[in-house]
């Protein structure tokens, strides 16, 4: 049954191809997201209190 | 970071373009949920169609989900981008005059739609129904608002791009793609077009969009509002921010390449259908590390979710945002999908996504901005406090429902007993079956709209009260990160607008090329010998009409290879057999059976009788009546350009039959008019839409092999 399924599975270089892109690009973001420093992290988590709604 | 001593600068915000945004969501609301309702009831009660052809259901669906989506939604959606973007970039918008072009271009849009819609005017393609000449004014629209947008983020005087910009960029790059490349069409009348793609590719490419739109209108916009609205509604920074970076990043890489899981177990190359799978799956993951990060930003405010109605909308919403993708990845496993797909367990999860996560965060959001906008405080909490709980119990009420009519139907539906036959094989048998629960969900329906109403008069009376002739406000900004010396990459790209947007537009595009460009070489997946012959101009003039009256709204014309469903309607569905269509008629939802291989499986007759009213021939039917279509006459002067366009398509017409489509068809319509009168029809039908229509039903699953020299 499975080598039925795996018969119509064809271009199987896609899908990897996919997988291999994303996890790059994954493990690229996670490096540069815990690079950053907690001062900037700060800055940035309270850029929206930094202007009054209605003044 | 770097200390800086820029001088006060004092600004103000454009905040009358929000106001108008926030009155059209309002308003707009109301239309959309009572389309919605009238057609649960519709479902519920088939003589709710009133035997009016504006308001049957075929054709007021589509109006309910293009007035959910981009009516309430897409206006919401406009005015906290604005409203937060001022605030978060410390600059005014770019352009009153580009502002007001929005709205008006945007509210114009919307009433095009709520014209052509229910006179029939539609591609077909669910969420992109529209024509040509609404498409492009939807172009250029969107076109304003981005440069709006962008032009605003250049003059920003905070250096710093916040997670909920970066939302807003995705959004705006990617729904331009995907409305661009879903719209290739080529006109044939002034409301009537051909899309380029045709067949799987028109199903790939309209599913990478259909998927993408839900992604990038229903999900980002709302996800960058809630990582603004949610900290300042409760006061605190969001949870965590490096979450939220990998939050964005991984969401606008991996929603892309999702969309094939509306086609698994179709003629799509299964390639295509795994990937498909296996990045929905992948998507469970950044989807829940937004709903967490939103969740716990409230960590130790609870106090705030007990006593404050806008805290409980934005609970619920992130809760239904949870559900919603959790539930997603898991209808995308394939065997999930075999029981799922087609059924009402997908309208309960769309709903779960639009009631639940957008509804009710755009409840909280106007409910959070109104009195600041207005510079008054909220009428009454109390009545907050109701329309909160009243929405919520009719949204469960509507998913609770939804969810069991879906599973009961998709069991009853793949029933096979031992010795091999259906358990069901009477279509009709799995719908009557769920009435009850289509009416518990008109329940859940009406509940929700009255909390709705009850927040609208909140709000109503909120505005009302407000202090009159209040003259425009300040505020005092300072620039601020531009000094600073970067030291890495992804907080020196924060601060470059450009480079951000280039590299999401990248994001963006790997998924969308390595799952569209294969399949656009369609040859490689077809077998010359299994191609079909295209339809005749009659049957061509029929499946117009079979798109104008929303057919495909409730009918799939796509057999999936499980056994019970080649029991049910025959051999599986292939690549070829709906290669020439344009557009595709897949479907995805069956409120009625599969009707690609309909033709002749009943006489001329039935269809008629069918047609006119389907409890003649299927007791228990809740289809409409269509008595139109028995007195208007079929448009033949049209079929001559639309066969030049299909021939230039590639469709293998020869010279003779593209220049005579009228005449052709017309003859094939004396012909069947004949037939029909012979079987007890009345006599003079040959002009009549009712011909064309039964001619198309009949020739579906019954076209010749085509010969081989026909394929181009």
């Amino acid at each position: 049954m499975k080598q039925d399924g795996l018969s119509f599975f064809s271009d199987t270089y896609l899908t990897v191809i996919g997988l291999i892109i994303f996890l790059s690009y994954f493990v690229f973001m996670l490096v540069q997201v815990f690079k950053s420093s907690t001062e900037h992290i700060s800055h940035l988590e309270n850029i929206p209190f930094n202007t009054k709604e209605n003044i | 970071m770097t200390t800086e001593k820029n001088q006060i600068e004092t600004i103000s915000y454009d905040d009358d373009i929000v106001k108008k945004f926030t009155l059209a969501t309002l308003i707009w609301g109301v239309a959309a949920l009572l389309f919605g309702l009238i057609a649960a009831i519709q479902l519920a009660y088939w003589p709710m169609n009133l035997n009016l052809e504006w308001i049957t259901f075929g054709r007021l669906r589509p109006l309910h989900t293009n007035a959910a989506i981009f009516a309430f939604a897409g206006n919401a959606i406009f005015a906290g981008i604005y409203y937060s973007t001022q605030r978060l970039l410390k600059a005014r918008l770019f352009s009153n005059l580009f502002s007001a072009i929005h709205f008006w271009g945007w509210q114009f849009i919307i009433l095009c739609a709520a014209i052509t819609l229910p006179l029939g005017y539609t591609q077909s393609k669910e969420y992109a129904e529209l024509e040509w000449p609404i498409d492009i004014l939807i172009a250029v629209i969107w076109v304003v608002f981005a440069i709006n947008f962008f032009m605003t983020i250049k003059k920003r005087r905070e250096k710093h791009l916040y997670v909920g910009i970066w939302f807003y960029i995705a959004t705006i790059i990617t729904v331009a793609v995907l409305h661009i490349v879903n719209s290739i069409e080529i006109p044939v009348a002034p409301l009537k077009s051909l899309p380029i793609w045709g067949g799987v590719q028109d199903a790939l490419v309209q599913w990478w969009y259909g998927h993408n739109a839900v992604a990038f209108f229903l999900t980002t916009p709302f996800l960058g509002l809630m990582y603004y609205f949610v900290p300042k509604a409760a006061n605190r920074p969001i949870y965590s921010y490096r979450l939220s970076i990998i939050h964005f990043w991984s969401l606008v890489f991996i929603y892309i390449w999702a969309g094939p899981h509306h086609l698994l177990y179709t003629s799509l190359p299964e390639w295509a259908q795994t990937l498909g799978m296996v990045f929905s799956i992948m998507l469970w993951m950044p989807s829940w590390g937004g709903m967490i990060n939103g969740l716990m930003t409230l960590k130790g405010a609870y106090r705030e979710l007990i006593q404050n109605p806008i805290i409980k909308f934005f609970v619920a919403s992130l809760t239904f945002y949870g559900m919603a993708t959790f539930e997603g990845p898991l209808l995308s496993i394939k065997s999930v999908s075999a029981l799922g797909h087609y059924t009402d367990w997908i309208i309960a999860h769309v709903h779960s996504g639009t009631l639940g996560w957008n509804g009710m965060f755009i409840m909280g959001m106007i409910l959070w901005m109104v009195p600041k906008l207005w510079n008054t405080e909220l009428y009454s909490k109390k009545l907050a406090e109701n329309s909160f709980w009243i929405s919520l119990t009719g949204v469960l009420f509507y998913y609770i429902s939804m969810t069991v009519a879906g599973i009961t139907q998709g069991l009853m539906l793949n029933g096979v007993d031992k010795s091999g036959n259906l358990m069901y094989p009477d279509f009709i048998e799995t719908v009557t079956q769920i009435i009850p629960l289509y009416w518990v969900r008109a329940l859940g329906g009406l509940l929700y709209i009255t909390g709705y109403c009850v927040f609208l008069y909140n709000i109503y009376k909120t505005i009302q009260l407000a202090p009159k002739n209040t003259t425009l406000q300040n505020v005092q900004v300072t620039r601020s990160g531009w000094s600073e010396k970067y030291t890495d990459g992804h907080r020196k790209l924060e601060g470059m607008g450009l480079a951000f947007s280039v590299l999401a537009f990248l994001a963006i595009a790997v998924g969308s090329i390595i799952e569209i460009y294969p399949t656009l070489s369609i040859q490689k997946y077809i077998n010359p010998a299994d191609t079909t012959e295209p339809f005749t101009p009659l049957e061509i003039a029929g499946r117009g009409l079979y798109i104008k009256e929303g057919c495909y709204v409730c009918h799939s014309q796509q057999i999936r290879p499980l056994p019970a469903e080649v029991l049910r309607y025959g051999k599986p569905s292939t690549i070829e057999e709906s290669m020439w269509d344009r557009p595709y008629q897949w479907g995805s939802k069956r409120t009625g059976p599969d009707l690609a291989r309909i033709g002749k499986k009943y006489p001329d007759m039935w269809h008629f009788q069918h047609m006119q009213d389907p409890r003649s021939v299927t007791p228990n039917s809740i289809m409409p009546n269509y008595p139109w279509l028995f007195q208007k006459e079929t448009n033949f002067v049209q079929l001559r350009k639309e066969f030049s366009v299909l021939k230039m398509l590639g469709v293998p017409y020869d010279d003779a039959t593209v220049a005579n489509a009228d005449i052709v068809a017309q003859k094939q319509a004396r012909e069947l008019a004949i037939q029909l009168q012979s079987q007890g029809a009345p006599a003079g039908l040959e002009k009549k839409q009712i011909t064309a229509l039964i001619a198309y039903l009949q020739a579906m699953g019954q076209k010749k092999k085509l010969a081989p020299e026909g394929v181009k």
